[in-house]
């Protein structure tokens, strides 16, 4: 028995040891900067933060939850750099913003369904979301969770004749789910062939299938030119009254570099 | 024989030859009053049997002179207990008590160790690290026990491995190793066969010699056997007291007599 | 002296886990309290809706939580009705009726199941269930209620089913082969005597199970639908309490964050009903004759000496037919167990690859190696705190106090709430306290911290009751022989309770394993290798919840749920081997 309680010890100890060796033997006393926030920005940064490590001596560990969670973050000071897939809102204060670049916002169906034209208007989608009715084969909608600057915007940009948003409502109509990921969005899409979902525009991959909006494609140079209307800026944040470090200050700067910027373009994100 | 190097707190048992005295007892448990105004005297060196039956308080009683009644929350004493003419529920490391005041419980009890770390645990418990010491002990008690023989060979095997009867010496054993000078036994053989149980009589007389043993039995016969005085119990009451030959032969009390003889308990 | 010390030691131990128990509830409920308040009691548990993002709506109007408590009440009966009475009815096959030869790999196979973390469940719903679902549902879609209940009745089965086997291999064989002699059936004596004495046992598997249904998040959130709306049918999109809360609390504020809490705090408020339901089933033997399966043991007829011989199985039909029931529902949690494995290993397998396991992590591209160093020292740390406090706190529960105290019960009460909250509701309080109010931020400290947190409630629980199961006799011997309390709980109690403390650990290292929805909040979701406890890591069910995410990499979210498999196999065959080791140490 002794024995036992022994081994047990040991190996408690040991993996305490080993947790900590392997962890610091792998850690070169990096400069570390912390980001956190959006899931539609993090694959976009994961691109620029892998180009800027390759010169740099730093480390930048990106923080995947929200939009909403990114801001709050910056505020309470748990990150440095907070990121968001849509504009500050008015209730989101202490914060200096910098946009990055734009992202459309791509309505997303099953490969196998096909509607007119595959076409949809804003007041088509404002019907569905609001009041349940189809829109030919599209019998029900995927929303994101309240906290995403995807839906955000979306809330925002879908707007029926009379002019009044998504996000005036009070609650979507029986056949909208919520989905708390952009995966879960493509998953829930990629197997049902009657639902609508909508997701980042650099997101989008052949698991699936886009709709044009109002007749126009969802590309980057229609986003670009201003035809395709569902787009929303990708911003970062920091706290207005703390300043950045040297480090920090530097990444950005590079992102709104021509080489950075250059990145954008090619992982489908629109450049400034 | 080695001697012993941990020191033994002196209880005085030589000049009363009153091994241990109880004067109006009562014990009690919450609202239940289990023993009721008992006063005996136990000698030195005698076998005395407590007899009664179950419920009569036999074993309560047997419980206050090592002080196990402690473990029981709601247990309350009032009166003298004397231990070798020490007051034993006044200040006292009950501690050293029951180093004094060994045990052997009604089922057997071995510890989940090996024969030889079960014997060893007492004197370990008291200081004893050297290991030519320990050994010298557990060769002494498990000698003693009557059970050296059975178990030399099979030392570091689980004390759980051996018969019933084999455990029961077993803890015996370990009563003696930590040298008691009083061995108190409940029902010692009520869990055994009559083979175990004459070994473990055979064992008594001839622990009588150095200790002084008092042992709580349901059976008349092994009462009658071994023991050299006799108490029985009744309801917490102590209704007879006296040389066993004596009881068994002539029982005074009208309700004694019944029950030796088998006409009610 | 050395004694004193001793119980100083562990005193100290019982009173930080009273503290840390104790400040948890009144944490939660105190910050709660502003909601409440500013909410209305009536308005935030019977109020329809819940939007709180709508700025337009008066507080009073947009936090209400009836359609999750109604979601959570539904999913969880319904789980109890299929997953809960399934676990009994394998249970009663295993024990009776299934063959010798399958018993043993059945029940390891079953065990298996209670190991596969979550979020697996979760993807096998999405992929699988909803998929098939859409064929019946009437409305075309597979998402809600119904998938729920299916997903979560997969999850509890094997908890319920292991559980009511103890309970029900428990009753003495006497009683069975009594009323054989009498003349009943195997069947007869299986459902009218086995199933009635092990009555308590198996209620308090049902009602684990509700409480590991309630507490469920990861999994369901996949395949609820997840709209916060007033359930209305099977295929209704539904949200429960959990998904509420892991929905929206990270970027929550003030009153959002408030109401927040007040939704763990409903839902401890379940949990802690439930624990008096079982306390008050335990005391109350007759309250046992009121439920519905009693008495409709009570209606068969069996007269033992009516028994023809020319026509014998004439007598106990249902039995029979439950028997046959008993088999369906064996088979059917057998098959769920192949289907899930063969999905996630046919899923999974092919690409797991070297580079995916111990590649270097970054920005650049994500492995498993930042996943295997962070869940070795989440757990490592969680186990330096959790175990030594929790087995100190449970012996001075169980060997110094005084049992019948009125605080020391209470504090069994709380230990015994606590470890039935859902781990959610630890990483709220976690992100909260250590993250924020502590300052730790995203890092593997405040992870850890929180999955200490989690598991402490077990390892006193489980510890308590390895120790109760000690023999008393012991403490007599060990005190008889003059050694003091210290030395009889070192040497004498410990040892033997040893096997039990062992299975809680690996209880508490399984679920910590598995354990995602807590750390996303505190540990952080990163692509990086932590180097120390300052930074933040994400373990095995993190990264798999990473690399589901964003859906690029869905893959690699299968492949690491391979892995994750195969660890929880090699958990599992270790318990086992550690088992019967033990077991023949004891004997020899």
């Amino acid at each position: 028995m002794k024995k036992i309680i022994r081994i047990l010890s040991f190996v408690v100890l040991l993996s305490l040891f080993v947790g900590i060796f392997v962890g610091c033997a792998n850690s070169k006393a990096k400069i570390e900067i912390k980001v956190s926030g959006s899931s539609s920005v993090t694959p976009l940064m994961q691109k620029l933060a892998q180009e800027y490590e390759k010169n740099n001596d730093v480390t930048i560990s990106i923080i995947t939850h929200d939009s909403g969670t990114g801001i709050k973050d910056t505020q309470e000071g748990l990150n440095e750099i907070g990121m968001a897939s849509r504009s500050l809102k008015s209730t989101e204060t202490g914060l200096d913003s910098v946009k990055i670049c734009d992202d459309g916002i791509a309505l997303i169906v099953n490969k196998d369904l096909s509607i007119t034209g595959d076409s949809v208007s804003g007041s088509q989608i404002y019907s569905l979301y609001k009041d349940g009715i189809a829109i030919e084969g599209i019998l029900r909608g995927i929303s994101r969770e309240a906290s995403s600057g995807t839906r955000g915007a979306f809330d925002e940009l879908i707007k029926n004749t009379e002019g009044k948003a998504l996000k005036d409502i009070t609650a979507f109509a029986a056949v909208i789910s919520e989905q708390n990921s952009t995966g879960s969005v493509k998953t829930a899409i990629s197997t049902a062939t009657d639902t609508l979902g909508y997701i980042s525009l650099g997101s989008l991959d052949n698991t699936v299938k886009a709709l044009k909006f109002e007749n126009v494609d969802a590309t980057a140079e229609n986003v670009k030119n201003g035809s395709y209307k569902l787009a929303r800026p990708f911003i970062l944040v920091k706290k207005s009254d703390t300043e950045l470090s040297t480090q920090a200050t530097a990444f950005i700067n590079f992102i709104l570099s021509e080489a950075g910027q250059a990145i954008v373009a090619q992982e489908g994100y629109i450049s400034m | 024989m080695k001697e012993l190097s941990y020191k033994i707190e002196d209880f005085t048992f030589n000049e009363t030859k009153k091994a241990i005295n109880t004067s109006k007892l009562h014990v009690f448990y919450g609202e239940l009053e289990a023993i009721k105004d008992v006063s005996i005297t136990i000698l030195e060196n005698t076998i005395t049997a407590f007899i009664g039956p179950s419920g009569c308080g036999k074993s309560t009683l047997l419980k206050t002179f090592n002080r196990m009644n402690d473990l029981v929350e709601c247990c309350k004493i009032t009166g003298v207990v004397e231990v070798g003419g020490v007051n034993i529920y006044k200040n006292i490391d009950v501690s050293t008590l029951r180093k004094n005041v060994g045990m052997v419980f009604q089922k057997p009890n071995p510890f989940q160790m090996s024969i030889y770390d079960n014997v060893a645990y007492g004197p370990r418990t008291h200081g004893i690290k050297k290991k030519s010491v320990l050994d010298s002990i557990v060769f002494d008690a498990l000698n003693r026990a009557a059970m050296w023989n059975e178990v030399k060979d099979r030392l570091t095997k689980s004390a759980m491995s051996l018969s019933g009867g084999q455990q029961q010496r077993l803890c015996i054993a370990r009563a003696l190793a930590v040298k008691p000078k009083i061995l108190l036994m409940d029902e010692p053989t009520s869990a055994l066969d009559p083979i175990s149980t004459g070994h473990i009589e055979d064992l008594c007389k001839e622990l009588r010699k150095q200790f002084t043993i008092v042992i709580v039995t349901h059976n008349m016969q092994q009462a009658a056997r071994i023991s050299d005085k006799t108490a029985f119990f009744l309801l917490g009451d102590m209704l007879e007291y006296g040389n066993t030959k004596d009881i068994f032969s002539s029982p005074k009390n009208e309700k004694c007599e019944r029950y030796i003889t088998g006409k009610f308990g | 002296m050395r004694d004193k010390i001793a119980k100083y030691i562990f005193f100290s131990c019982a009173i930080f886990s009273i503290f840390a128990i104790f400040g948890i509830l009144f944490y939660l409920c105190n910050t709660s309290i502003p909601a409440f308040r500013e909410i209305g009691i009536f308005n935030l548990l019977f109020g329809t809706v819940w939007a709180p993002d709508k700025e337009f709506l008066a507080p009073s109007d947009k936090f209400g939580l009836l359609p999750m408590i109604l979601s959570s009440l539904c999913v969880s009966f319904g789980a109890l009705l299929v997953g809960g009475l399934g676990g009994v009815f394998t249970a009663v096959f295993l024990v009776r009726f299934a063959p010798k030869r399958i018993k043993a790999p059945l029940t390891a196979a079953i065990n298996f199941l209670s190991g596969i973390p979550s979020i697996m469940f979760g993807f096998f719903g999405m992929v699988v269930v909803v998929k098939l679902l859409s064929i019946i549902s009437p409305s075309g879609s597979g998402y809600g209620m119904l998938a729920c209940i299916i997903i979560l009745s997969m999850m509890i089965l094997p908890t319920v089913t292991s559980i009511s086997k103890n309970a029900i291999e428990a009753v003495p064989e006497e009683f069975y082969l009594g009323a054989l002699a009498l003349g009943a059936t195997k069947e007869q004596a299986m459902f009218r005597v086995e199933i009635p004495a092990a009555k308590s046992g198996i209620t308090a598997a049902l009602l684990l199970g509700i409480g590991r249904a309630v507490g469920e998040t990861m999994a369901i959130i996949m395949v609820a639908g997840n709209r916060a709306i007033m359930p209305t049918g099977l295929f209704s999109n539904i949200r429960t309490l959990t998904i509420n809360m892991v929905m929206e609390m990270a970027y929550a504020t003030d009153l959002h964050k408030q109401a927040l809490i007040a939704t763990g705090v409903v839902l401890m408020v379940f949990i802690i009903l439930l624990n008096l339901l079982v306390s008050f089933y335990r005391r109350d033997r007759s309250h046992i004759k009121k439920t519905l399966f009693k008495r409709r043991m009570r209606s068969i007829s069996f007269h033992p000496y009516d028994i023809d011989i020319d026509t014998p199985r004439r007598q106990g039909q249902l039995e029979t037919i439950l028997k046959y029931l008993a088999m369906v529902f064996c088979i059917m949690s057998l098959t769920s167990l192949v289907i899930i494995v063969v999905f996630i290993f046919i899923k999974g397998m092919g690409h797991i690859s070297l580079d995916l396991l111990f590649g270097v992590s970054g920005n650049a591209g994500m492995t498993l190696r930042p996943a295997f160093i962070s869940t070795i020292m989440l757990i490592s740390l969680a186990l330096t705190l959790a175990l030594p406090i929790g087995i100190g706190a449970a012996i001075y529960l169980v060997e110094y106090s005084k049992r019948q105290n009125k605080i020391i019960k209470l504090v069994r009460l709380a230990t015994e709430v606590l470890s039935g909250v859902p781990s959610i509701v630890f990483g709220l309080f976690g992100m909260i306290f250590f993250c924020e109010i502590l300052g730790f931020g995203y890092s593997l400290l405040a992870g850890g911290l929180t999955l200490a947190l989690t598991i402490l409630p077990t390892i006193i629980r489980a510890t308590e009751e390895s120790l109760l199961a000690v023999k008393n006799s012991l403490r007599e011997g060990s005190y008889a022989l003059g050694a003091r309390k210290a030395q009889t709980i070192f040497k004498v109690i410990i040892p033997v309770s040893i096997p039990g403390i062992i299975t809680a650990i690996i209880l508490s290292i399984g679920r910590m394993v598995g354990e995602s929805a807590a750390l996303i909040f505190t540990s952080g979701a990163v692509a990086y290798t932590p180097s120390f406890y300052d930074q933040p890591g994400s373990s095995f069910a993190v990264m798999m919840w990473m690399f589901s995410n964003e859906g690029l990499y869905i893959n690699a979210a299968y492949a690491t749920a391979a892995v994750l498999m195969i660890i929880v196999i090699v958990i599992n065959i270790s318990i086992a081997v550690l088992d019967s080791k033990l077991k023949k140490r004891r004997s020899q």
